[in-house]
């Protein structure tokens, strides 16, 4: 396994004496793209802002690239705050030249990359326009083009695709990935388990201001046990006893996870028992799945409430 | 990692770029231009109308000849008056009952008549609302003894000649000199209150601005607070100097085209460009301290309102401190005077006051070195007041000098 590009562990913090983060532990791997999934209120900004130093932790340790100062190593970081922050007068260009030079980068090498990026993604015409003359989605882009404009090594994105429409969604997806294949570590924070699912090596899963899972997308998946759709002529008979208790049905199909014995068993009693199996069909759960069985169907239902227009 | 000073210079240059190109900046370098040339427009104007119509009058009820010797009398010590402007006299012919002719003529609201001389040189009574030493009761007094005395010398046998007096003009005099520089000092305490108090207001909108924009965010995870507090602070510093630069130069132009002999500020204890040095060096302390006190309470703020509610007490603050420098000033080695000077948010007033009014010169670098130590404390306060309050981070203000609180 890689070094770990973060690490913290007990991250604890309160605010006005309620615990907003409660004893997180965190390990992203150097290079790997890694996911906090949470409803609203988890508790995912204020621990990507611990992360990074803008406030101190009450309990608990991090480190961020193997510095537990993290302002240590803030030109090796990227950051793009959930709540967006630009000059509204400044030209475009210079906004991104000056997020860069926040970061180290010489204000001359940030122009020209500025402009290389502007112009890569269509935004060429307005290199030198002010940022209020942007519309939000490009302003966004914008931003995010300041943080990668000096090529960290770990970009953090909070809520990144959150106010952007599907096409900036797929292309924020497409640079992400891009950014990833460099070598950057990339941590995100979303409610939108879809993003996570597409793009996550790794994930957190936190609810209430406590991790209820830590580790690889497929350990998450793999919790469920697979889900079977059967769709059956017979409505009884001694194939029901096939089925476990917990097994519904929805609209004539029944619903449920696979026996632990396995298919083969599963689909012999049914064969045996006159089921008539009119459709059979043995699903891998998916992420979301995974996440209502981790933190539970309210919090998935948080997820689900996320701010308006913002697809799952 | 960059340095503190590096990171600070990035957030200077940037603010100071952004504000010198704005609109609002040549709002800022026309503003004082305008209130000035509309003050010394005002001021002339007030003056003329001032010589033509704030003249006290008084009604003489008397024939010609009787008013003839008093209306010379005036006239004779009218230059001696000077700014005391002696009253003018209307000469007004007697009716049947002078009594009730004086209460008629102060009564007249078009005559505007402040008293009325009647009685004749007999017996003179003024009528008026006075009280007994009033300037004006001793002015008529003063008419009216004249025209004694040159009632009495026109009958002595040797008349006196006019007085030769012959004047020799020195550079100055101890007093003179001493009178003088006390107003150089006024007017560089005067200077350098108005314009920090200018300047110190730009910088909390400029906080709040950075606020509302969400910028601070950004900021905060890439660089210490302290250079972001840094790079305000001396990018308003160069504003300003840049203002200043305009308008000293603007002054300086007018000042050689508008120039007619008049008063000019008496020359400094430490001489014309040591002073105009200690004026810049002073003026940046005397803001650097205000601007990182009120740079803390703007970043603690959320709305212009906000702001304007938390600033007052210290506006007012202020306020009080620039009239006791200017009260200390006159007396520059008083423990008052000390005291002020060695508090830090007066010592910048002080300096300068002390700058037209002694020659000494290390006083000044042993006040600008006690007065960095100052912005320096006031700028890791603010910052550590900052992350405390509106970051709800790090150990509050104690922790910005080095006591940390324990984590667990």
């Amino acid at each position: 396994m890689a070094g770990l590009a973060i690490e913290a562990k007990g991250l604890f913090k309160a605010f006005d004496g309620k615990p907003a983060v409660d004893g997180i532990d965190l390990a992203v791997p150097e290079g790997s793209i890694y996911g906090i999934l949470g409803p609203n209120g988890a508790g995912k900004t204020t621990t990507l802002r611990m992360l990074l130093g803008i406030i101190d932790p009450d309990r608990g340790t991090r480190t961020l690239l193997g510095h537990e100062e993290p302002l240590e190593v803030a030109n090796l970081v990227g950051y793009l705050p959930e709540e967006r922050g630009l000059y509204p007068a400044m030209k475009t260009k210079e906004a991104i030249a000056f997020m860069g030079a926040l970061r180290g980068l010489p204000l001359d090498v940030g122009r020209k990359r500025a402009e290389g990026l502007l112009r890569d993604n269509g935004l060429g015409d307005y290199a030198d326009k002010p940022i209020k003359t942007l519309s939000k989605g490009m302003a966004q882009t914008v931003q995010l083009f300041g943080t990668i404009l000096h090529r960290p090594k770990l970009i953090v994105l909070d809520e990144p695709f959150s106010g952007l429409d599907a096409i900036n969604q797929g292309r924020l997806e497409a640079m992400i990935r891009e950014e990833a294949a460099g070598g950057a570590t990339i941590i995100f924070s979303t409610h939108v388990i879809a993003h996570a699912e597409r793009l996550c090596e790794r994930v957190a899963i936190i609810a209430g201001g406590r991790i209820r899972f830590e580790g690889e997308v497929d350990e998450a998946r793999g919790r469920l046990r697979p889900q079977v759709r059967l769709k059956a002529r017979a409505a009884d008979g001694p194939w029901r006893d096939a089925l476990p208790p917990s097994a519904r049905q929805e609209e004539g199909v029944w619903l449920f996870e696979l026996p632990k014995g396995g298919v083969e068993p599963l689909l012999r009693a049914l064969l045996d028992g006159g089921a008539g199996i009119e459709e059979l069909a043995i699903e891998r759960p998916g992420l979301h799945e995974a996440f209502v069985a981790i933190a539970g169907e309210e919090a998935a239902r948080e997820m689900h409430a996320g701010p308006v227009g913002e697809a799952a | 990692m960059m340095s503190k000073l590096q990171a600070a210079w990035v957030i200077a240059r940037r603010d100071f770029t952004a504000t010198v190109m704005s609109r609002s900046f040549a709002f800022f370098l026309i503003f004082p231009l305008v209130i000035a040339v509309f003050s010394v427009g005002f001021g002339v104007m007030s003056a003329k109308m001032d010589r033509q119509e704030n003249h006290d009058r008084i009604a003489v009820i008397a024939a010609p000849p009787e008013f003839q010797p008093i209306a010379a009398a005036h006239d004779r010590l009218e230059p001696a008056f000077a700014e005391f402007r002696l009253a003018e006299l209307v000469r007004v012919d007697p009716d049947y009952d002078q009594a009730d002719q004086a209460k008629s003529l102060l009564s007249a609201s078009d005559k505007k008549f402040v008293g009325v001389l009647s009685g004749g040189l007999a017996h003179p009574a003024l009528t008026g609302a006075f009280a007994r030493d009033d300037l004006t009761v001793r002015q008529v007094k003063a008419m009216l003894e004249e025209v004694q005395r040159q009632r009495a010398l026109a009958n002595a046998p040797v008349k006196p000649g006019p007085v030769s007096l012959s004047l020799v003009t020195v550079g100055q005099s101890a007093g003179s000199l001493a009178q003088a520089r006390m107003a150089t000092a006024q007017a560089g305490q005067w200077l350098l209150f108005m314009v920090t108090v200018m300047l110190a207001g730009m910088l909390l909108s400029n906080m709040i601005e950075e606020k509302s924009n969400k910028v601070i965010e950004v900021l905060t995870a890439a660089i210490p607070v302290d250079s972001i507090f840094l790079g305000k602070l001396f990018a308003m510093l160069a504003v300003s100097l840049t203002g200043l630069a305009v308008w000293v130069s603007a002054g300086a132009v007018a000042a050689h085209f508008l120039s007619s002999g008049g008063t000019s500020l008496p020359t400094p204890a430490v001489a014309w460009p040591v002073f105009l040095l200690f004026g810049f060096a002073y003026f940046a302390m005397n803001y650097l301290l205000l601007g990182a006190l009120f740079l803390g309470i703007g970043s603690q703020a959320s709305s212009v309102r906000e702001v304007q509610t938390i600033s007052m007490p210290v506006t007012i603050g202020q306020i009080v401190i620039f009239l006791c420098a200017t009260l200390a000033s006159r007396f520059i080695d008083s423990p008052f005077a000390i005291a002020a000077t060695i508090f830090p948010f007066s010592s910048p007033m002080m300096m300068i006051a002390r700058a037209a009014e002694s020659a000494s010169l290390w006083p000044h670098l042993l006040a600008l070195l006690w007065q960095s130590l100052w912005v320096w404390v006031i700028v890791r306060f603010g910052a550590a007041f900052f992350r405390t309050n509106v970051m709800k981070s790090g150990g509050g203000p104690a922790a910005a000098f080095g006591f940390r609180r324990r984590r667990a």
